[in-house]
């Protein structure tokens, strides 16, 4: 006889409630703790901001912050995030007051498809938060799992930049 | 003594009463140790800080204040999880850790009569012995907390009050404030348990600095092990020459660890102390001085003496018990009674009215015969010591104890049943109203039961500890002693608040229990487990392995009746026992037992109920499927007497006398004890009854033939209890009473022969396989490319996952999680027993040497590989496995260079972990890795398997034949 330890996955493929906490606002709701993370923003809370991409965690567009940091909404089960607060990019500004990225890349006209987008913002993002004034080489380094079809990169680049410098200025004008 | 060092708080400097700002309003600080940090001379030495991500960590939720500041690095968070959050997000990087210089150590006189050096060489009858003191007695994991306050250019900070005056100094040089801006308030956290005059100084320096910094009340605990001192302790050789029954000459030689007087904080942010504690050298000395005549007396500390004299309290506590153990010595060499042998050599006339007095109070009579066998393998016992101390403030003080205990014979449990205390002083009684004699003996109780540090039996659940609030570590069965007071006697007070009264009380004991067992401790604390060590080496012949193999023959014997006969009687159906039968402390018992064992992993089907059954269990013999173990009288076993359970859980026989497959670990189910097992049963009887059939388990023949077992069980099972090792640690005997029995590790983790019994012996824990998954060797046989060390297992344990070696994914992951519930003292236990079968661990600098070596040989394989393996790496893998490419992502980016699986002989564990991914590990913090089963053929799971193992694991061989192996695995049925 064997005496065999075995793995059940705990039944993660039935719906419970779940409270999320998504854009500064907790939600409850009935899911599958198993359900990509990407499924429940799109579909339950009409967060249409993180893309569909290639749903293997591989080309970025599906990207949102937890707790500040990227996730690959479309790999990340939702039971994963309990507990830690969601930021899309409908969290970051409005159509009246955007972000300073959201704006830097408006201003430098960094889409051409724009279905990369979401994720180049929300990476940036994360990337400001973390170093202030990235120079263009780390800027490259921190886009780099991210894909762009259409070929925006230089844009999306000096989008980045100027976003470095419009959350500077933003800071800047708090503080005095 | 030195008054500015005892813990006493004046109206200058201390506000009494200040309550500090309730927990909750408090950020937590959390402030990192540099490895191997130790203390020499009373400085640390330490690696240095050679850099830290500031930014990172202060970008984190909750985080308030980071503080880098030359080798200081802290942080203080709104909780304890983003605190620990904010501590890793720092990625710190430290220098190797200096060596000490090999300058010869240096001796230095602290005090010297006559000369004891020639007496010595010369003597005839001459008595050396080593004794040891340990700075964070017994409370080595306990905690000392203090909080800090900046606010209007003031700091406050409570904290369990010592030497405030210098403290003052020493924290508004550290903030480069003035000393008037700090205010010390005494308070002492309910949990606390650790000596506040070790800790509290590094824990008030550390939360100032994080107050100063984040203009909010922060509060910081921490315990011996984060300031360097968990395993610190001064030694003292004392040597002796006798003549007759004088002594003639006395040389004591102190080393070791000082208690560091200056925070550590001052230190790692290189912040130049203002106070110089040290006091001259003569004056140390004439206090440490023996106070008998003695012609000849040298006192010498080796290394830094002005660091022994910055500590007083703990340097002459271990004076004392050093030289009161040694005189007990003498008087047992000499044939004196102790007592009288003290006397002898006493001039001081208060000295000698405080000894006579006691003595006296205690009934000691030298000349009474020892009744010293109780009831039992009871031992009775008592001791005498005796300290005199001068202080330049305080003056004179004596103290005289008499101790008496019992101790028992077979478990080595210590019991200090009667105390008798005199005490002595020249100081004024103080005005203030005496407290009732209540305190005074509660006083006196907790410095006696300090010393004795009730060792927890191997199953005992931190459920039944006392709880912190209890006033005292009570042990378990054994009242407090009785206390009686002698003396001239100085108010209640003076005694309660001294802590020169209890300066005898370890050699009182120590010499009680040589007294009761001949057994002799020359290092405190008195535990069990240590007392049953010393009397097993004491006894003549090794009696104890002869006896255990007598008993391990019987129980083998028994154990054939037992397991011959090959149909078993079922046992009566019961019914089942009402709800509120059994103790909530019980059940909350069974609910760990039941966690540690797993119970749950194997009897809840997906989706199904808990412990209702139905798991299918692939075996190389068929399909087994787990039981129904709820309370349900149909369908689980809510018919079930404790008998019937106890011999399903011992023997492997259903209730109807059927025998059960080993699928289910009765084997290591054997080990339970016999309150661990009740507790059990009550647990799963007091659950919710669920009704539920489980498929019929069906084997092919012969293995469809249950009574055959009764053969197998007489080869491979052996019905014991588990028995704890007397020669190892009670944390160890906890460990392997939870790895070995409950936690049936070797069930997985050891080979099988082909009859799927467990390899014991060498093979065991050398390495087995659990659902197409390999478990790997947790012995030195682990291929892992670092060793995995005790803090590494904790870690894996607890949270799921290691740095140096990845996380717990297939048939572990259930495992860390069930584990989650044990407490982390449990988890601890469990990693110290697997890493004792390990190779000793580098130190932690070694080991991020060896990382950063295997990174560089992986990059440089990586630049000479390519093609499809590298692609389908770039693409699914690198974004969260290169840590050096990208940005920093949600969870862990674990590296594969590290990764135990890769560096395996066989690939199974990484195909597994490419097929399924991990949906749910254990812990949410660490993010999720996907499951490639339906993007990624046969043949690009083997290519990318193989470029992983080519780049990752570049000096092993490469795997052969993947792609039947792939599909092999992806044809087993996943849970």
């Amino acid at each position: 006889m064997r005496d065999v330890q075995t793995a059940p996955s705990p039944p993660m493929n039935t719906p419970r409630p779940l409270t999320l906490q998504v854009n500064h606002a907790e939600h409850t709701l009935s899911v599958a703790p198993d359900t990509p993370l990407l499924y429940i923003l799109r579909n339950d809370l009409c967060c249409n901001g993180p893309k569909y991409g290639c749903g293997l965690g591989q080309c970025g567009a599906c990207t949102v912050l937890v707790d500040g940091m990227p996730a690959r909404a479309c790999v990340l089960p939702v039971r994963a995030v309990v507990g830690h607060a969601v930021t899309t990019l409908e969290g970051l500004g409005t159509d009246a007051q955007p972000d300073p990225v959201q704006q830097a890349f408006i201003d430098e006209q960094a889409a051409q498809c724009g279905y990369c987008l979401n994720g180049m913002i929300m990476t940036a993002k994360a990337l400001l938060a973390q170093n202030p004034d990235p120079d263009e080489a780390q800027i490259r380094e921190a886009l780099r799992f991210n894909l762009c079809r259409c070929g925006t990169h230089v844009e999306i680049v000096r989008a980045v930049q100027r976003a470095a410098m419009l959350q500077r200025q933003t800071a800047g004008g708090s503080a005095s | 003594m030195n008054e500015g060092l005892v813990p006493q708080a004046t109206p200058a400097t201390a506000v009494a009463g200040s309550m500090p700002p309730p927990a909750a309003d408090c950020l937590v600080a959390r402030v990192l140790t540099p490895p191997g940090l130790r203390w020499i001379d009373g400085k640390p030495l330490a690696a240095r800080l050679l850099g830290a991500q500031h930014e990172a960590a202060l970008a984190l939720p909750g985080v308030r204040a980071v503080v880098i500041r030359n080798n200081f690095a802290g942080v203080a968070a709104a909780s304890g999880a983003q605190a620990a959050n904010a501590i890793q997000a720092l990625q710190a990087r430290w220098s190797a850790p200096p060596r000490a210089d090999d300058a010869p150590v240096t001796r230095h006189a602290l005090a010297r009569r006559g000369n004891a050096d020639a007496v010595l060489a010369g003597a005839d009858a001459r008595h050396t012995q080593h004794y040891q003191w340990p700075l964070a007695g017994t409370r080595g994991e306990a905690y000392c907390t203090a909080v800090a306050d900046w606010r209007d250019g003031k700091l406050t900070v409570w904290l369990p009050s010592t030497r405030p005056g210098a403290l003052r100094a020493e924290l508004a040089a550290l903030l480069g404030i003035a000393p008037q801006q700090v205010v010390l308030a005494c308070w002492q956290s309910p949990d606390d348990r650790a000596d506040p005059a070790l800790l509290a100084p590094h824990a008030a320096a550390d939360a100032a600095l994080l107050a100063h910094a984040a203009g909010l009340p922060v509060m910081r605990r921490l315990c011996a092990a984060d300031v360097g001192l968990a395993d610190a302790a001064l030694d003292v050789r004392v040597d002796t020459a006798l003549a007759g029954t004088a002594i003639e000459a006395y040389a004591a030689t102190l080393a070791g660890t000082a208690a560091p007087a200056v925070p550590l904080a001052l230190w790692l942010t290189h912040t130049a102390s203002p106070v110089a504690d040290g006091i001259d050298a003569d004056h140390a000395g004439a206090t440490t001085m023996p106070p008998y005549r003695i012609p000849h007396v040298d006192l010498v500390a080796t290394g830094n003496a002005a660091a022994f004299d910055a500590a007083p309290p703990a340097a002459a506590r271990a004076q004392v018990f050093a030289r009161e153990s040694h005189l007990d010595e003498l008087a047992a060499a000499s044939g004196t009674d102790p007592v009288a042998l003290r006397l002898a050599h006493l001039d001081d006339a208060r000295g000698t009215a405080l000894v006579r007095q006691v003595a006296e109070r205690a009934a000691w009579t030298p000349a009474a015969p020892r009744a010293n066998t109780a009831a039992g393998n009871v031992q009775r016992g008592r001791g005498f010591a005796y300290a005199h101390t001068i202080d330049h403030e305080a003056g004179q003080t004596w103290s005289a104890w008499v101790a008496e205990v019992e101790v028992d014979g077979t478990t080595g449990e210590l019991a200090v049943t009667r105390v008798t205390v005199g005490h002595d002083s020249e100081s004024l009684p103080r005005a203030q109203a005496a407290p009732s004699a209540r305190s005074l003996e509660l006083a006196v109780a907790d410095a006696a039961l300090q010393l004795t540090s009730a060792t927890p039996a191997f199953d005992t659940w931190p459920a039944e500890a006392p709880s912190a609030s209890q006033a005292l570590p009570a042990v378990p069965g054994s009242a407090l002693p009785e206390v009686r007071l002698a003396g001239t006697l100085a108010p209640h007070d003076a005694l309660a608040a001294s802590p020169t009264g209890t300066m005898p009380a370890a050699a009182a004991v120590a010499n009680a229990i040589y007294d009761a067992t001949g057994v002799r401790l020359r290092a405190p604390p008195f535990s069990a487990d240590r007392i049953r060590l010393a009397l097993a080496e004491a006894r003549p012949g090794n009696q104890r392995s002869k006896r255990g193999w007598i008993a391990a023959a019987a129980a083998a014997a028994a154990g054939v009746c037992a397991t011959l006969m090959p149909w078993r009687a079922p046992i009566a159906p019961v019914a089942p026992p009402e709800a509120g039968f059994y103790s909530a402390a019980t059940l909350e018992r069974g609910r760990l037992v039941a966690a540690a064992g797993d119970c749950a992993v194997c009897h809840t089907a997906p989706g199904g109920a808990k412990n209702a059954g139905g798991l299918p269990l692939e075996t190389p013999f068929g399909t087994v499927y787990s039981t129904n173990i709820t309370p349900d009288v149909q369908t689980g076993i809510g018919n079930w007497s404790f008998a019937a359970f106890e011999r399903a859980m011992r023997e492997g026989i259903h209730r109807d006398g059927r025998r059960l497959y080993p699928a289910f670990p009765y084997t290591a189910f054997a080990k339970i004890s016999d309150g661990d097992m009740q507790a059990l049963y009550g647990y799963l009887m007091s659950a919710e009854p669920v009704k539920a059939e489980v498929p019929q388990t069906q084997l092919s023949f012969p293995f469809n033939l249950r009574p055959l077992l009764a053969g197998w069980n007489l080869l491979f099972h052996r019905n014991e209890r588990f028995t704890p090792d007397p020669s190892r640690s009670a944390q160890w005997n906890r460990g392997a009473y939870l790895a070995e029995g409950l936690g049936h590790c070797s069930a997985c983790h050891s080979p099988r022969n082909a009859l799927g019994g467990e390899k014991g012996g060498r093979q065991y824990l050398t390495g087995g396989s659990a659902e197409g998954w390999e478990a790997p060797p947790l012995t030195a046989l682990s291929q892992a490319p670092l060793p995995w060390t005790e803090a590494a297992l904790f870690t894996y344990l607890r949270g799921g996952y290691a740095p140096h070696h990845g996380a717990a994914a297939g048939p572990m992951a259930p495992v860390v999680e069930e584990l989650a519930q044990l407490p982390e003292s449990d988890v601890r236990a469990i990693a110290h027993y697997v890493a004792s079968f390990g190779t000793p661990a580098p130190s932690p600098a070694v080991l991020a040497a060896q990382a950063a070596q295997l990174e560089q040989r992986s990059a440089q394989a990586a630049r000479t590989l390519g093609g499809p393996g590298e692609r389908l790496y770039q693409s699914a893998c690198a974004v969260c496995h290169q840590s050096d490419q990208g940005i920093a992502q949600f969870g862990v980016k674990p590296s594969l260079a590290l990764n135990t699986n890769l560096h395996s002989k066989l690939p199974d564990n990484v195909i597994q972990v490419l097929l399924q991914g991990m949906p749910a590990p254990p812990n949410s913090e660490l993010g999720a890795m996907p499951a490639y089963a339906d993007t990624l053929d046969d043949q690009q799971i083997a290519q990318l398997t193989q470029y992983l193992r080519a780049r990752f694991a570049p000096d092993k061989p490469a795997w052969q034949d993947l792609e039947n192996t792939v599909a092999r695995l992806r044809a087993m049925p996943a849970h």
